[in-house]
């Protein structure tokens, strides 16, 4: 081939790392005899020769992949970082991250702020509803109510054998405790208020009584607490209402059956024997004395152990017992189903 | 699991839980609502549960009666809605707890929950995966997303700051 202007420029370099062949070389320089200005540009070339430079690409860390990269944006530092925050990293990872802060102290900065990305507890937060989460021993469950009341019933009779006291009171339940005497012949009725307010009086006179009989006297005077309704011997009398217009109200005082022939220590059992007579007879004298044993039982115990047991009972009109509540440290119940529990058989 | 198994999971761990709800609704109410709706379902499903494994059960039915209310009100943002993108707010922050609950906030909710219940409880990646219903590798991922938007978040508001 012929080396001319044209095309010399294609055999410069391979002429000047020595690659021409032989043949081409002594073409070549035969070229450059002939043309002088060529041979300069030769020259020249050589000089622009780059020196070796030893430049390292120092973070390749950044570009290491795992199999977890695909699923994570950052780089391999990063999740270095986390994977030991998060306790999640291997040995060949801890080296690598020791090496690279060993390398590059500055990306200790970048670890300390994965650190900062650690949530912690605040450990003052408490639930304060605890008591309401918890579950209890229901008590209404009427097995157990007839367990429970077993149970009572036998205490009740317990300590009722140990401390049954005839001389206790017993509660009553009339309408009012109406005191009997006898003064002049005549029966009078006694009846003791809660309190002055119970009956408003206008100068010390009930300004309207009505009664069910004319043969009742008129009241006398309020005294204290008491207003006294006399009665001529031997009348009998269903009721007494004695009412107050002021404060409208009215009281209704059952009158008993009274036998001035018994012999009594006093008025008040007297009048307190025919109240439960009258009023009890014909419901049963059993059921009396047992509801009587058992508060006198609950009174006891109390008294012997300081507790503060309570047996209440409603009543209904007739005397018939409608509902129990017992309640101690212990448990506690109430119910209206007093039938189930037998205590009026 | 007997009625004093569950009064111990009571008291062993209704603030934890409680804590985690809190963290979820940002509401009192709500949150004190759910521990009771999760101990109710506990109690129902007592005898099936293993005692050993009850913080398990509660965490798990915790989060998912935060889903339930979630989609039955739709008060709370999208389970999958990402905030990445909100670093910009206009209040002040004096310390780094303060920048980490708001940075908490901007995440999505199931970063969110992965996040409270590894910190919190300090519960596996296949724990978390059995209360979520992820699977481990999805748990440890949303971890380690989670990290790197708290890790920028922060960065770029101690920059403000």
């Amino acid at each position: 081939m012929k080396i001319t202007k044209h095309n010399y420029e294609e055999f410069i370099l391979d002429f000047i790392e020595g690659k021409l062949s032989e043949n081409d070389n002594i073409l070549f320089q035969k070229f450059l005899d002939s043309n002088p200005d060529v041979e300069n540009e030769i020259l020249n070339f050589e000089n622009v020769i780059l020196p070796e430079e030893n430049i390292v690409f120092e973070e390749k860390y950044l570009l290491k992949k795992t199999e977890f990269s695909q699923n994570f944006s950052g780089n391999y530092l990063e999740e270095l970082c986390i994977a030991d925050i998060e306790k999640d990293i291997t040995d060949e990872q801890k080296k690598d991250l020791e090496n690279i802060f060993t390398e590059f102290p500055e990306k200790i900065a970048v670890y300390d702020s994965f650190k900062k990305t650690k949530l912690i507890p605040n450990l003052e937060i408490k639930y304060t509803n605890k008591e309401k989460l918890k579950k209890k021993h229901v008590l209404m469950r009427p097995n157990f109510v007839y367990f429970a009341s077993s149970v009572a019933a036998s205490l009740i009779l317990f300590f009722s054998i140990i401390g049954l006291n005839k001389n206790e009171v017993y509660k009553t339940r009339s309408y009012s405790q109406i005191e009997n005497r006898f003064e002049n012949n005549k029966t009078v009725f006694t009846k003791t208020l809660v309190s002055k307010t119970d009956l408003q009086v206008s100068n010390n006179k009930l300004e309207k009584t009505i009664y069910n009989s004319s043969k009742i006297d008129n009241p006398t005077n309020v005294i204290d607490n008491q207003i006294d309704i006399v009665l001529r011997k031997d009348d009998n009398l269903d009721k007494i209402v004695v009412s107050s217009p002021k404060l409208q109200k009215e009281y209704e005082h059952e009158i008993l059956n009274f036998n001035t022939k018994e012999n009594f220590e006093d008025y008040n059992k007297m009048a307190m024997h025919q109240s439960e007579k009258n009023f009890f007879e014909k419901k049963g004298i059993e059921k009396i004395n047992a509801w009587n044993v058992a508060q006198v039982a609950v009174n006891n115990y109390n008294n012997l152990t300081e507790n503060n047991v309570s047996l209440d009972g409603k009543f209904d009109r007739d005397g018939d017992l409608k509902a129990v509540s017992f309640n101690s440290q212990v448990f506690g119940f109430y119910t209206n189903k007093v039938k189930k529990l037998g205590i009026n058989q | 699991m007997n009625r004093i198994d569950y009064n111990n999971a009571v008291a062993d761990f209704s603030d934890a839980v409680y804590r985690f709800l809190l963290k979820k609704t940002n509401d009192e109410d709500t949150a004190r609502d759910l521990v009771q709706e999760t101990y109710e379902k506990l109690w129902i499903s007592k005898d099936k549960v293993n005692s050993e494994k009850v913080k398990s059960y509660i965490f798990t039915t915790a989060y998912h009666s935060f889903i339930d209310l979630v989609r039955r009100n739709k008060k709370f943002s999208d389970i999958d809605e990402s905030k990445n993108n909100e670093y910009s707010h206009n209040e002040q922050y004096s310390d780094l707890h303060e920048i980490l609950n708001l940075a908490i906030e901007k995440l999505p909710d199931i970063q969110k929950s992965v996040i409270l219940l590894r910190d919190y409880e300090g519960y596996s990646y296949l724990e978390i995966a059995e209360i979520t219903g992820l699977t481990e590798s999805q748990v440890k991922v949303y971890i380690y997303r989670g990290r790197k938007f708290l890790q920028q978040f922060i960065g770029k508001m101690e920059m403000v700051i």
